[in-house]
Order: C-alpha cells, then structure tokens, then sequence
C-alpha cells in the first residue's frame, strides 16, 4: 500500500438513467452533492470561504473514468469537466478501463495520496450512453471485449457473460433461479434509492418470464443503459481528520488485469482478475496492521452487470465457496440486515441503480460512504463499519477492489 | 478439342457440396418469381456461404476422403462467377501459392471448357489436378441479380491418368444463339455407338423435356434439377457425378452441355466402380427456410457493399494478415516452453517467450460452453445476419489440441439445433461479414459426428 493512510471525505453522485443531460451537467450534478457534502464538514473553514474554496486551494489531483462520454469529446474530457466545475487548474486525465474506469480512478487517487504527491484527490467518473443511435449504442457497449477474436464471432457481452453462465450451470448446478434471485434483491434494493435508474421492485416470476437476451441471460439478468455520473475525494490523515471526527479509511486497493477473451481463460466460471485484485485489497489490509477479513465485511457493492457475475463475484472474493453462490444468494443472506452475509449492493447494485460505464467504480464507492456514515436512509445497513468495492471492467479484463472501514474497524 | 490417346486420363472421385439453404420451389416463386416449372426445390446459399466457401466445402471433403495431400496436386482449375477470388481463397486453404491455376467463366459451356483444360494439363504433369466450379445465391446478388432459379453450391472432381472413369475425349458444337441443335447432338452421339447412358446439364426441367423426347434409343440418367435447381457452372459436373451413380463398370457415359452459344458433349468410359459418394446423400442436412428467409438471406449483406465499416472494426489487412489462423486454424507451438497457442499472438502467456513454430491445428473440438444469441445481444455488425437468420448460436470451443476458441455455428445447428456441452465440432472457414465492400472470412462451427476420430497433429482440413 502507500506510505500515508488515506481517507474517503466526501462523496457525491447525480441520478442514474436515461437523462437526456450532458456529460458536463451530469458530472456537475455529482459535484454539486461533493460540495453539500464538504459543506456539511464545513470544509470552507480552511480555506476561510466556502467548500468550492477549500478545493480551489488544496486539489492537488484529479482522475476522472469515462469510456467514451457518448463519444462527444474523445480527447481532454477531463479538463472539460473540471473546467465545467470551476477547477480548471487541477491536474486530471481521463482513467479508462471499460467499465472499471472509476474504480481505477479511485486507486489511482488514493496512490497519489497516500504517496504524498498531494494531499486531496479527487475520483470519479461520468457516462453518457443514452440518446445515441441505438447501432451506436450497440459498438460502444461492445468494444471492451476482444475484438479480433471475441467479436468476430458474434459476442457482445451479454453473449461474453451467457457462456459463463452456462458453463457455471453446467459445473455447479446453477440454475435460472439462482440468478433471478439477484436482480429480484437488487431490484428491492434500488426501489429504495432515490437516485437509482429503477425504482421498482420485480418478482421472481417477471425476471423468468422475460425475454431472453443471451440463453441462459433474460431481460432482467442483464443491466440496462444508464446516464449518470459520481465522484469520491480522499485525503491524507491529517486533513481528514480536520475535517471529520471519525474518517473513513481505505484500509486496502487491490487491482489486476487478465485476458480479454473469456476463452483465454483457464476456467469461464471465474474471473482471475478479481480473485486476485481482491487477494491483493485483503493483503494490503492485513499489511497495515488490520484483522479484518472478508467475513468481517457488512457491505459490498460488488459488480453485477449481469446476475451471474454477482454469483461469479462472490465466489471469487471468497464471500462463500465454488459454485455455492446461487444457494447462498437465493437463501437470502445478501439481503440487507440478514445477519448470514455481507449486504450485497445494497445501492441496488448496477441492475437496478444502473450502469453508466464509467462512473460506476465511483458511484459503488459513493454507497459506501453513505454507508459508513450512517447517511443511507431507507437503504442503511444497521452499525456499517466495513465495506468493499469491487469494479469489474468488460468481462474481466480489469478488476479493481477497495476495502474502506471506519472507526476501530 | 481434347483428343484421346496418350495416358487415359479421367476422373478420380468427385465431391458435391449443395448450398446449406433449401426452401420449396413454390415458396420461392411466391417471393422471387422466375423459378421454371418442375423444379421442385431449391438449394441456396446461406448468409455466411460465398462461393469460396462452398468451393473449399467440396475441395477439402474430396481432398480429405481421397486421402490426398494438397502437396501432390499439380493444378488447380476453376469455374465460377469469381474465379479469380475464388482460385486464389483455395489456394490459400490449400497452402499451395505456388499452384498453377486456371480459371474459367460461371457460365455451363465455360465449366465445361475448363474440365477439357483440365484434363489437357493432366496429360501435362502426369499428375492430379483439382477441377471446381461453385456458384452462391448471396453474395451474386451484387453481379446483376438475376432470378431464374438458380442454386448454390461447389463440385469438385480430382481428375488424373489411371483414372477410373476415361474420358474419351467430346465435341463442340457451335450455333451462336441460335436454339440448341439437339437433334443434331442425339445422332452424333448415337453414331459413336448405342448402348450409353447419356446425362444432360441442363438449366430447366423443360429444357430437360426436349432431351428426353428426342433421347431415342439413349437411356438418360436423372438429374437433380427438381430438387436443388440451376446449377450453372455445376451442372456438367454434377450431372457426371449424378450419372456415375447408376453407372456399372464398362458403361459408356456422356454429359451433354448445352450452351446458349456452344454446346458441348463429352464421352467417357467407366473402367471401374467409380469411387464417387451417392450425389443425393450430399443433399442432407439442409436448413429447411422459407421465402421470406430466403430473401433477408440473400439481400444480407447487400448494403454493405462499399459502405464504411459498421461496428467494431478490424482492419482488412489484420484479418487478411490472420488469414492462417482464420481460414487454416494454424496456431503457435512455443519455442520456450513448448505450449500450443491458438489464436497466434506476439508473446507466450505462460512463459513469455517470443520465439514460435507454426502449428497447424486439426480443427477439431468440442463445446466447452454455449449460447443463443438472441434480439439486444448481437454486436450491430451482425444485425444484418440476425435479421436474416433470427438468434444464432456461439460457442466457446476446446480445441483438441487444449486451447479454446470463440465460434459461432453455422448451417443446420446456427439455430442451435441439437447442441449441447461436450459435443463433438469441427471448425471451418465461412463467411463472418462484409466490411467496405469485402468479404472477411473466419472460422466457424459444424457438428462433428463422434466417430469423426483424431487423425493427429498436422490436419488442417
């Protein structure tokens, strides 16, 4: 890990969904909500002004995930974007690795922290993926896969994330079921969030009866399309702890690559970069002194673009064993407050909260600051303390994990 | 004309291979018009077939059940709308380069012309050569579309000296648009002896009436007019095929090739049981389709042509630079640490060594894991195929060999019909779209029945 500990101070996200709003709007939607939060620090007391102040003087850096921002401006949207705020000035650069761009933005602010380079570090992320042609729409969702040899022979990633599916049902005896108790948890969820893309709850039966998009993947085991944008701000210890009386900390980042093509892969049923990116997270936890481990987390929002890839994802961080994730979901103890597990996605998770590529890195790490600081309302998961991101970038290519606690966690 | 004497040279074996598409003649009426009275049903090309692809189909299934290597073929012929695409997609299949090539219009009297050629360049290296012809309903549609029933599909013959089937030379016979003169073609064949089995190329089962009225005392063999359609290029080859499947030895055989300028007949003898598949056991499988299918299938990839690219985009010269791996599913063996690597890449992922050998790949594996590709799931460079064929199947593939790729089926099982994990495929080279103008070809999935066993390193057909 790096030298200086590191905390999370700050948060803020827009809505999710289908918007109509620019990329610029969306993110300084999100800004506006860090600034309410910096205000209710009263963080403008140390730059004698307000909290826009307080950033105006002390950013030191900024990393902003996007893949391609609907494709309107490839080249410095960074800068746009911290322009569009008022910060022009702060150094920043476009993070990109599909859908684990924020996620990667966030390592990368925390590194620049903890390594001293400066002392506040912004991350976060903004996708606009609605309101373009829908062939569009299909080429940008697409182009995180293997091209050469994924693509060329008719998979996108719901095709990517079926065939691990049917491996997985195959192997373990997953079944339909299994999967359809994941959207109906984070479709409860998201119906408890004000800013999720969906509101409304589904049951069992709606998920199986629908459409399907990719055998063994319907309608409902697939995220959807989303707008939206999110941000955290992280600093060193001091200045964190000037700012809150109890910080939360990043007690651990751990992050991998893999292969693009799922077919380059040992085993379709699991996602290498993930076991270890979180390997890694947990080492770095165990490494600044910490006895926590992943029994120990109450809140993961982990990375369910499809359904399968919850199950995949809490088979691989260890939350419960091989093949055992579709029992261990459909029994209920990923619900919030079940006392059995973690709370998984308690945000609503990409399903229902949605997807905007890249900000949905960020937008996990913004539940886990409303979380851990008990601001969670309707979606609070009682004495939160520790929690984990997990960001997953196409169909595994790149995976980033984060491990925050608060207090004597 | 080719005369006899010399090295009696002939055909070898011979190899049919229909277009995967078959639909009912009055279906297909119904949609297109123009279909002759009699014909049955037809065989067209599938979304994914051209005629290089169904010219290979019949080349390597000829190649492969002769047990010939591709090393030993002295000439390659073909004849065909694109010949020239054509002649130089197998030669590139066949790894031969440097095979002499000859190629020959698409039309009936120039496949036959190129048979005669042939044959002539037999007698001139003493050695086996290779005669194709194949015509598809798809990608035709761009050279003037006509509609006149025409079929789909690719013939190969291996034609050499010590052959069991002699050809015993033909004649031209030419009337430069003016109607075929049959009367005249009947007594020239009666006078070179009664007592043979005469097979007539024709293009409609009327044009097929008039041989059989005017026939005589020649007994004509049945032809696959009625159920495949006009088979063009194919027809002189086909009907031979189609004939040598009645034929007992010391029959004398002869194809009548009637032409719209020329009209040619050419006359063999069966010396031995010809090694030659029933013609008709090739007709099956067949993706049973309508006339609304049809057309979405043949119009598929028809704004494609000179458009920009759609999609997700791989330059031309990296597919063309992938051409072994595409078409041949040549892989890697490593230098350092010995593992086979398939697709090829710059760097080992075990061990990471630079340094590879070729490996050709056998092509043959089994399905790891599967999935229907249904509407929101295909990337929009294939919405033409899926508007065309509706969801289709993928797969990701353990190679015999041990590495896995990613293939979408095609034929009879694109729809996913009786596939399951751990059954037996064989990869082959289709089309996968048309990007600018240009067709890109890439390997795709074919059932294997189980029998179908490992016959070792080094088989790439």
């Amino acid at each position: 890990m790096t030298q200086r500990r590191v905390a999370m101070v700050a948060a803020g996200m827009s809505r999710f969904g289908a918007l109509g709003k620019s990329g610029t709007g969306l993110f300084a939607e999100a800004f506006e909500g860090l600034l309410q939060e910096l205000d209710s620090v009263d963080a403008g007391d140390q730059a004698d002004g307000s909290a826009h102040a307080f950033l105006r003087k002390r950013l030191g850096e900024a990393f902003i995930g996007s893949l391609a921002f609907g494709g309107a401006q490839l080249g410095n949207p960074a800068a746009l974007f911290m322009e569009h705020v008022g910060l022009a000035g702060v150094p920043t650069r476009r993070v990109e690795n599909a859908c684990a761009s924020s996620g990667f933005a966030i390592r990368d602010a925390v590194a620049a922290v903890g390594s001293g380079r400066t002392d506040l570090a912004l991350a976060g992320g903004v996708e606009v993926m609605n309101d373009v042609p829908d062939a569009h729409k299909r080429y940008w969702l697409g182009v995180s896969g293997d091209t050469e040899w994924e693509r060329t022979a008719g998979l996108t990633f719901p095709g990517v994330y079926a065939l691990m599916a049917a491996r997985h049902m195959h192997e373990f005896g997953t079944s339909k079921e299994h999967l359809a108790s994941v959207a109906v948890k984070n479709h409860a969820n998201g119906a408890l969030n004000p800013k999720a893309q969906f509101q409304k709850p589904v049951d069992m039966e709606r998920v199986l009866s629908a459409p399907s998009v990719c055998d063994p993947l319907g309608l409902f085991d697939c995220c959807s399309t989303t707008d939206g944008a999110a941000m955290v701000l992280f600093a060193e210890e001091q200045l964190a702890r000037e700012l809150v009386d109890d910080p939360i900390w990043v007690l651990g980042s751990g992050a991998a690559s893999d292969t693009l093509a799922v077919h380059d892969r040992e085993n379709v049923t699991q996602m290498p970069a993930t076991q270890m990116a979180g390997g890694l997270a947990l080492f770095d936890v165990a490494r600044s002194g910490s006895r926590l481990s992943v029994e120990d987390v109450q809140v993961a929002e982990l990375h369910d673009c499809f359904t399968i890839a919850e199950l995949m994802a809490l088979e691989d961080l260890g939350f419960c064993k091989k093949g055992e994730a579709g029992e261990y979901t459909q029994g209920g103890a990923t619900k919030r407050d079940s006392g059995e597990g973690p709370a998984v996605n308690p945000s609503g998770g990409l399903k229902a909260k949605g997807h905007p590529l890249g900000a949905t890195g960020a937008a996990q790490a913004v539940e886990v600051y409303e979380q851990l600081m008990g601001k969670a309302g309707k979606r609070q998961v009682a004495d939160a303390r520790v929690a984990l991101t997990h960001n997953v970038g196409g169909s595994g290519a790149t995976c980033a994990v984060h491990v925050f606690g608060r207090g004597d966690a | 004309m080719m005369t006899t004497g010399q090295d009696p040279v002939g055909v070898l074996s011979g190899r049919f291979v229909p277009g995967a598409l078959r639909v009912d003649g009055s279906e297909y009426q119904k949609a297109h018009g123009g279909v002759p009275a009699g014909i049955g049903s037809l065989r067209l090309s599938d979304v994914d077939e051209t005629e290089a692809t169904l010219a290979w189909d019949a080349a390597a299934a000829l190649l492969r059940d002769e047990k010939i290597d591709a090393g030993a073929l002295k000439g390659l012929v073909v004849a065909s709308l694109d010949a020239e695409d054509t002649a130089g997609f197998l030669s590139k299949l066949l790894a031969r380069t440097d095979l002499e090539v000859q190629t020959f219009g698409g039309t009936r009297e120039s496949a036959a012309g190129g048979f005669v050629s042939a044959c002539e360049h037999v007698q001139a290296t003493h050695g086996p050569v290779l005669f194709v012809a194949a015509q598809d309903t798809t990608w035709s549609v761009r050279n003037g579309d006509q509609d006149g029933g025409q079929a789909a599909g690719a013939v190969a013959l291996l034609l050499g000296t010590d052959a069991p089937v002699v050809c015993q030379g033909g004649r031209s016979f030419h009337h430069s648009g003016a109607p075929v003169p049959v009367r005249d073609i009947v007594k020239s064949l009666n006078d070179s002896g009664a007592d043979r089995l005469v097979a007539v190329a024709a293009s409609s089962p009327a044009g097929l009436n008039t041989w059989e009225k005017s026939a005589g005392g020649l007994k004509l063999a049945p032809s696959l007019l009625d159920q495949v359609g006009d088979l063009g290029p194919l027809a002189p080859a086909v009907a031979l095929l189609t004939a040598l499947g009645q034929c007992e030895v010391g029959t004398r055989l002869a194809i009548v090739v009637p032409g719209s300028h020329r009209s040619l007949t050419l006359s063999f003898q069966v010396g031995e049981t010809p090694r030659v598949a029933p013609v008709d056991r090739s007709l099956e499988p067949a993706v049973a389709t309508d006339a609304g299918t049809a057309r979405r299938v043949r119009t598929a990839w028809v704004d494609a042509r000179g458009a920009q690219p759609r999609g997700a985009y791989v330059p031309l010269s990296v597919f063309q630079a992938q051409d072994p791996a595409r078409l041949r599913i040549v892989g890697q063996k490593c230098g350092g640490c010995r593992k086979l690597l398939f697709p090829p890449r710059e760097r080992c992922p075990h061990c990471g060594d630079a340094k590879f050998e070729d490996h050709p790949f056998s092509g043959k594996g089994t399905i790891h894991s599967w999935t229907m590709i249904r509407k929101g799931g295909a990337p929009s460079e294939f919405a033409p195929l899926q508007t065309a064929r509706g969801a289709y199947a993928v797969a990701v593939v353990e190679l015999m060999e041990g590495p896995r790729v990613a293939a979408m089926f095609t034929g009879p099982a694109l729809d996913g019909t009786g596939l399951e994990i751990g059954a037996h495929v064989r990869l082959v080279p289709r089309l996968v779209y048309v990007q600018e103008g240009v067709p890109r070809y890439s390997f795709k999935a074919l059932p294997a029945p189980e029998d179908e066993a490992p016959e070792g390193e080094g088989q790439s057909l």
